[in-house]
């Protein structure tokens, strides 16, 4: 419920900045805000949320294999 | 984020010294390995960060009038430079990830076992985006402000914990081997000074630039000192079966503290005087990321990133770390190896750059 609410509101967060910020003429600007709110509501996401890339989940595949041959 | 005002040096290292000791004296796990002779690793470790200082801070004094991100830009190039500082940022990240997860752990098991932990990651988010809105002059005064306080608790606790003390903690010496000494320097190493390229990126924000290193190698000392004392004294009093056992050490040696029949449960100030200072490591690594993230995308309008950057440390946080021997375990064998590159190799790297371009400076100037 807590995670619907957050989901909905960095949506319409990001999609409201991104349209204030191209009428500023801030068109990086706004295009990093709503990749940014895109991927935080991401994470928010029911099912797909848990799956999201999280910098443990992708480090952890990256450097076990180094972890593992260094502890072995 | 209200300006970018100036702070002065001794600010700054005392910023590095509550940064630093806020969050390592809490699990203590090198001591859990090494035991008596952890004393090695923390000297190997203050070497290592005083190395690390003197890198970044001679990278900085070539550049006087730049940050740590333009230097990197302007050394490595556009894009080599940009990608080096995305690395930094995700290693930001995964820091203040396991940060708060770790303060929600804490909470979670001394006190509130009921609330969710996502509750509490998100009361801490919503302090540290504030912290980082309100402007980095105003995070080092109230610094300045607590750290006194803080220590001067903490040393008259450790007075009263002296007399619990029932063998000598140095003893029997050198029982550890070599390998296990270096692994856990390295490891103690991640969890300490490595984040001095966080307080690279702040360097510019100094007045005396040419006093940083000076005040910045006594908080490291002092972080140093800081660290032994509370090992030695935790190993001495409660033994050191017991240190293998106990989550946080430092904490159950507190416990055994009364001022007499009057004053007890000490410990829970040192939880309120901990908390504050955890958040004070996230509100710096997230001050950082947002400074960081602004010079790698050239963002123009700063406000509204300051409250995207906390809302993303929320959510990433709360899918992080999520089972508490996951991320002991993360701690212990992936963290230290993910924060080599933008902690060890970085700094390298930069003096490096650094170097040569100073030498192809003086070459044209010859010519």
């Amino acid at each position: 419920m807590i995670y619907g609410v957050f989901m909905v509101g960095s949506l319409c967060y990001g999609i409201v900045l991104f349209f204030h910020l191209l009428k500023k003429s801030y068109t990086s600007d706004a295009i990093l805000i709503l990749v940014l709110c895109c991927l935080i509501a991401g994470y928010f996401t029911p099912h797909i949320g848990a799956k999201w890339p999280t910098v443990e989940s992708v480090y952890y595949i990256l450097y076990s294999p180094i972890s593992d041959f260094f502890n072995q | 984020m209200a300006g970018l005002e100036k702070i002065s040096h001794i600010q700054f290292s005392f910023l590095l010294f509550g940064y630093i000791t806020g969050f390592e004296g809490l699990f203590l796990s090198e001591a859990k390995v090494l035991q008596q002779d952890v004393w090695i690793a923390n000297v190997v470790n203050v070497f290592m960060g005083i190395g690390v200082l003197s890198l970044i801070c001679y990278v900085q004094r070539q550049f006087p009038h730049k940050n740590l991100a333009e230097i990197c830009n302007k050394l490595m190039g556009k894009w080599v430079g940009k990608a080096m500082l995305c690395i930094y940022l995700v290693n930001n990240l995964e820091n203040v990830s396991g940060g708060f997860r770790a303060l929600s752990m804490f909470y979670t098991t001394i006190l509130l076992p009921n609330t969710s932990a996502d509750v509490m990651i998100l009361t801490c988010v919503i302090c540290s985006t504030y912290a980082v809105y309100i402007g980095l002059g105003t995070l080092v005064r109230m610094n300045l402000v607590v750290l006194p306080f803080f220590l001067v608790g903490f040393l008259t606790t450790c007075l009263f914990v002296f007399p619990e003390i029932q063998t000598n903690p140095f003893l029997p010496p050198f029982q550890s081997k070599f390998s296990e000494i270096i692994v856990q320097s390295l490891h103690l190493f991640t969890f300490t000074f490595s984040e001095l390229i966080t307080f690279g990126f702040l360097m510019s924000r100094v007045e005396q630039p040419q006093k940083i290193f000076s005040s910045s190698v006594i908080a490291i000392i002092m972080s140093g000192f800081y660290m032994l004392i509370i090992t030695y004294l935790t190993l001495g009093s409660l033994g050191i079966d017991y240190i293998k056992t106990s989550t946080f050490p430092f904490f159950s040696t507190l416990q055994l503290v009364k001022f007499g029949e009057y004053l007890e449960r000490i410990e829970v100030i040192l939880i309120g005087i901990w908390t504050l200072l955890t958040l004070i490591y996230a509100v710096v690594l997230q001050y950082v990321f947002t400074l960081v993230l602004g010079s790698i995308f050239n963002i123009k309008k700063k406000k509204p990133f300051v409250f995207v950057v906390g809302l993303l440390f929320f959510a990433h946080s709360c899918r992080s770390f999520i089972r508490t021997a996951d991320h002991f375990t993360y701690g212990d064998k992936i963290f230290p190896i993910s924060s080599l590159l933008p902690c060890i190799i970085f700094p390298i790297l930069l003096a490096v750059f650094t170097m040569i371009w100073k030498r192809s400076k003086e070459t044209i100037r010859g010519t």
